[in-house]
């Protein structure tokens, strides 16, 4: 499988807007010690992403293989078996900014690290992803799953596709638990593929009052798209 | 109610953490004993603020700074506060063991700390050997486990019977919360209580601390 790894990501964080966020008043103490964690932060942070393009086999009505990496889900298999191209990713904010924040004592400290090394690993999932449109040449819609996102798709999962990546997690720093966590924690992986209808976990996911939902939850759609 | 403690209220509401100690002085210096000043003043602050936050007006780094506001006050009022006085006691935090998530936990641990307790958070992905540890050496009656990914809520088990195993298990209480929690999962793993929301966590404490 060709991999492709992104490394040199730029951290670009607006001191200004970021103090906004964090609830930091200008010319506080709060606002003195937060600008020099957040120097720190520049200096060292180096988020990171890692993808490979392949493309994925039907092997059975609930599996897939890609590479020779079987995957076990029924909703993976029918996404990917439309999408000709799929992208296999992990994303980190880096072990860098991982290391630093142990060094951070008390809330509020911890908190800042945690909220940068967040903003970090957004910066990694927005280079990535703009890496794949522009492979795919702009147009085509890009749709992603996530191990552990979905009963059908569970967490341990991950061990296959951090298999499947091989050499490239090691050389984003990206490590898989027994438990299948992903270390640096703020890291994300996941498949990407190229899906016309559009896929998001959120229309098989009955949660009720996230924040995050992207997509309204489609009780009949398990039935109506995958039989299930 | 005095202008001095609504003014004590307001400043942990719109997080003025320059102006709280002196208006913690002014309190006392009209006459207001420190408990009255934590009971009417900071405590209803961070309701205020807590509620904001359940309705979405507030983020975590609101309630961060608001919980750093009341700590500019705290040691203040501890000194004019009766010796033998206790706090509610110790809160020991984790995410369970495979789940990282901990936005929520820290949630809960800032709440918890703001009204008494001591909070003792041992981050995510903790094994349950380490939280029982913890328990046996800090004394601490209380754990809150926190966990958000489905596959690990067996995580949960194990800290219950790891309580058992260690003969605490009569001695602490286990509180569970998180998105993949409920209270039909909180019977299955054989844990004392859930809480939807940090606040349901502090009112579930609070009843443990109270000894109800
Ligand atoms: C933010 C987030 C992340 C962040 C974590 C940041 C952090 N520092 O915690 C990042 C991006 C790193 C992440 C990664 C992953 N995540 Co995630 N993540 C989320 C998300 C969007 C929000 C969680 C959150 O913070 N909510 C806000 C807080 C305030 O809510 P809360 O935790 O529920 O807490 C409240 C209550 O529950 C309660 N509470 C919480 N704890 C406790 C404890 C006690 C004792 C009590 C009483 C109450 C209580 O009080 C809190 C305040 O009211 C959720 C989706 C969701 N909406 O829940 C997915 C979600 C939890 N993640 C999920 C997954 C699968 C993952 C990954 C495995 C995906 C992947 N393959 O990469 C990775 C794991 C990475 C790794 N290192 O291994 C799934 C889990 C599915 C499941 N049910 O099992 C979810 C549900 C999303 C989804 N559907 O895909 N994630
Ligand atoms: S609804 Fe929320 S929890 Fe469910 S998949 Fe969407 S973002 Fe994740």
């Amino acid at each position: 499988m060709d991999q492709v790894i992104l490394q040199g990501i730029p951290f670009d964080a607006d001191e200004r807007g970021l103090m906004e966020l964090l609830r930091i008043r200008p010319g506080t103490k709060n606002a003195s010690e937060f600008s020099s964690i957040l120097a720190q932060a520049k200096t060292l942070a180096r988020p990171k992403a890692a993808f490979g393009i392949a493309t994925a086999r039907t092997v059975d009505h609930d599996a897939v293989e890609i590479d020779g990496i079987r995957f076990t889900s029924r909703v993976v298999r029918i996404n990917l078996e439309k999408a000709g191209v799929v992208f296999p990713f992990v994303a980190t904010c880096g072990t860098e900014l991982e290391d630093w924040s142990q060094g951070m004592t008390g809330m509020l400290h911890a908190f800042w690290a945690d909220s940068l090394m967040l903003m970090a690993l957004g910066s990694a999932v927005g280079v990535l992803e703009s890496h794949l449109k522009e492979r795919l040449g702009g147009g085509a819609a890009l749709s992603t799953m996530n191990p552990g996102s979905l009963e059908d798709w569970p967490l341990g999962e991950q061990a296959a596709l951090f298999r499947l990546l091989g050499d490239a997690t090691e050389a984003v720093g990206a490590r898989l638990t027994d438990k299948m966590v992903i270390r640096p924690l703020k890291s994300v992986s996941g498949i990407s593929f190229v899906s016309e209808e559009g896929f998001t976990n959120c229309s098989l996911c009955p949660r009720q009052g996230c924040d995050s939902r992207r997509a309204p939850y489609d009780a009949g759609l398990y039935g109506k798209r995958y039989g299930l | 109610m005095k202008e001095s403690i609504l003014a004590v209220r307001r400043a942990i509401d719109e997080l003025d953490i320059d102006g709280i100690g002196a208006l913690a002085v002014k309190c006392l210096e009209e006459g207001l004993s420190p408990e009255e000043i934590i009971q009417e003043g900071i405590s209803k602050g961070l309701e205020i603020v807590g509620r904001k936050f359940e309705e979405g007006e507030y983020f975590l780094a609101d309630l961060i700074m608001a919980g750093e506001v009341v700590k500019e006050a705290m040691p203040i009022l501890k000194e004019r506060m009766n010796p033998g006085g206790r706090g509610k006691g110790t809160v020991i935090l984790a995410t369970v063991a495979g789940d990282i998530h901990e936005i929520g936990k820290n949630i809960v641990g800032m709440i918890l700390s703001a009204n008494g307790f001591e909070v003792i958070d041992l981050g995510v992905d903790v094994p349950a050997q380490r939280i029982l540890d913890t328990a046996k050496s800090s004394g601490a009656r209380f754990i809150g486990l926190s966990a958000l990914l489905t596959t690990m809520v067996e995580s949960i088990r194990e800290v219950v019977s790891a309580a058992g195993a260690a003969g605490l298990r009569d001695r602490v209480k286990i509180v569970i919360g998180g998105a993949c929690t409920s209270m039909e999962l909180c019977k299955e793993m054989g844990a004392d209580a859930y809480g939807e929301t940090a606040i349901d966590a502090l009112r579930i404490f609070n009843d443990y601390a109270a000894g109800a």
